[in-house]
């Protein structure tokens, strides 16, 4: 609790101005890294199935956790009205449920849907608060092509079906800058390992994964907003 | 003093280190003087029948105090007892020569490899009834030309253990797509019992109706945990599983209960999409977005760029 008291208090005092200057002498700027996780769960059964039929996601995977979407990107700057980044970033999730037998009564045997998502992001952050003002706040915008690649394990845990599915996303979220926090190990970052920011992200983004509209693919698209937090390291 | 100390020459001594190399047994500590050391350290029971399971020895020889020389004409006897130091006569002893006449001057006498049959072991000590636990005692003696004189000994043991783990319990058949998964229990054994390391799990085809009869070719798994699938059977067929454990000399426990269960046909996620008439055929997408986001993965992650 006092950690979330001294956080709030951190954040308040450079909102308002009243943060410590920052260090003049920041090492130059290269890139970013950001380990992303979230919520997600893949729109396959929107597919078109017959009006009554159980659908296939909901038949064998209903009520088992899914895993975060994880996602770990690295992404190269420009300073564009705040910095302009285009990043890649690769990602884990998985899913697993039982089979079921002919009649649908579930079996001891699992099944399971494993995807690697990879992207290619546009990014840009509005840093100009930081950077100007030691406000420690960061607004960004984000859109992205994705490569889903996906398969799906059977009984006995081999795979039964490979595949990739495209499509594109995008989004936005608020990053707070953590330097505000504790300056001097901030600056202690940069000089030993040249971070010169940390920050913890809240992302939000929408995600359209069907291989641009095309019929005879797996809808991957979240079937919902995909919220997810992550901590970024600007270095 | 060791034997290998008094052979001339270097070069019998270089061979003899080679041999130890690539004999099944380098990497092993050698044997301290007097000691002979075998592989495996013990027996079981199968390997009192076995006519395949061999035994491998390597022995390092005390000489017998006066003895500087190694005629040219000794030899060495390798003998196997359940008596202590393998006595040569008496009415008590069971001393078995399994390995006569082994000519000293060559490089499989000094250390290197011999291997003979566990089961001429097992005879020579006079255990061939293998019914209990018990210790065979392994002599390496050099002796003079007209035998009458030992000029060299070595010695070790192998156990042979007899003791077999009792019956697996607990053994349950859960269906699987066309296959079986097997899981059990450990037995409760007794202070005469093996410990379990491995087991063996086989099924059989098997009617309803017709449990102690079962037909068929029988379907086996090997495990060294306590549970195991069975792929490869027939969906809709009714088996009969029983599992045995297996100590670590081989020592097999008598047959767990049986349990009987039938395969199915299971409906994995891809299988019930299909059913349900989805489109998706699986393999890359030809979308050339993704292919060009792979590309640019692979481009992005080389590139560094640094601001001004």
């Amino acid at each position: 609790m006092s950690h979330l008291l001294s956080l709030g208090a951190a954040v308040l005092a450079g909102v308002l101005g009243l943060g410590p200057a920052r260090a003049a002498a920041e090492s130059p700027i290269s890139g970013s890294f950001e380990f992303r996780v979230g919520t997600y769960r893949p729109d396959i059964d929107s597919s078109a199935f017959d009006a009554g039929a159980t659908l296939p996601y909901q038949a064998t995977f209903a009520g088992r956790p899914n895993s975060f979407k994880l996602h770990v990107a690295r992404a190269l700057p420009w300073r564009l009205g705040g910095t302009f980044e285009l990043g890649v970033g690769a990602g884990w999730w998985e899913t697993n449920g039982f089979a079921v037998t002919a009649a649908g009564a579930a079996t001891s045997e699992r099944t399971g849907f494993k995807i690697v998502p990879t992207q290619l992001t546009a990014t840009w952050r509005f840093d100009v608060l930081w950077e100007e003002l030691s406000i420690p706040l960061v607004p960004y915008a984000r859109a992205s092509l994705e490569r889903y690649n996906w398969w799906i394990t059977g009984p006995g845990g081999k795979t039964v079906k490979t595949g990739a599915t495209n499509g594109y996303a995008y989004g936005g979220g608020l990053a707070l800058v953590l330097n505000v926090v504790d300056p001097m190990l901030a600056r202690e970052l940069d000089s030993d390992m040249g971070v010169n920011q940390t920050m913890v992200t809240l992302d939000v983004s929408q995600s359209r994964v069907d291989d641009f509209g095309a019929k005879k693919t797996f809808d991957l698209s979240d079937s919902q907003l995909t919220v997810s937090v992550g901590l970024l390291f600007v270095f | 003093m060791a034997f290998a100390l008094h052979i001339p020459g270097g070069m019998l001594r270089r061979a003899i280190f080679v041999a130890v190399l690539l004999s099944p047994m380098a990497g092993r500590a050698a044997p301290a003087a007097g000691s002979v050391i075998t592989a495996p350290t013990s027996f079981g029971s199968a390997d009192c029948t076995s006519t395949s399971a061999t035994v491998t020895f390597e022995w390092t020889l005390t000489l017998t105090s006066g003895t500087t020389v190694i005629p040219a004409d000794s030899f060495i006897q390798i003998r196997a007892s359940n008596k202590i130091d393998c006595p040569d006569t008496g009415t008590d002893t069971q001393t078995a020569l399994f390995a006569p006449n082994v000519t000293p001057g060559t490089s499989t006498t000094y250390g290197a490899t011999t291997t003979v049959l566990r089961k001429t072991l097992i005879t020579g000590a006079g255990l061939d009834a293998c019914n209990t636990n018990s210790t065979i005692y392994v002599c390496v003696k050099l002796y003079n030309s007209g035998g009458g004189t030992v000029l060299g000994s070595a010695s070790g043991t192998v156990a042979l253990t007899t003791a077999a783990p009792v019956a697996p319990i607990g053994v349950v058949a859960s269906p699987g797509e066309a296959a079986l998964n097997v899981s059990w229990s450990d037995g409760t054994g007794t202070s005469t019992s093996g410990a379990a390391t491995d087991y063996l799990v086989e099924a059989w085809p098997c009617p309803l109706g017709s449990d102690d009869t079962c037909v068929g070719s029988k379907a086996t798994g090997t495990t060294s945990s306590k549970s195991l699938r069975l792929p490869g059977l027939t969906i809709g067929t009714r088996y009969k599983v029983v599992v045995y454990a297996f100590s670590a000399e081989g020592n097999k426990s008598p047959a767990s209960a049986p349990a009987f269960e039938t395969p199915i046909d299971a409906i994995d996620f891809w299988e019930k999409y299909k059913e349900m008439k989805g489109l998706e055929e699986g393999g890359c997408a030809g979308g050339p977005a993704g292919v060009l986001s792979l590309l640019a993965v692979a481009g992005l992650v080389r590139t560094r760029r640094r601001r001004p």
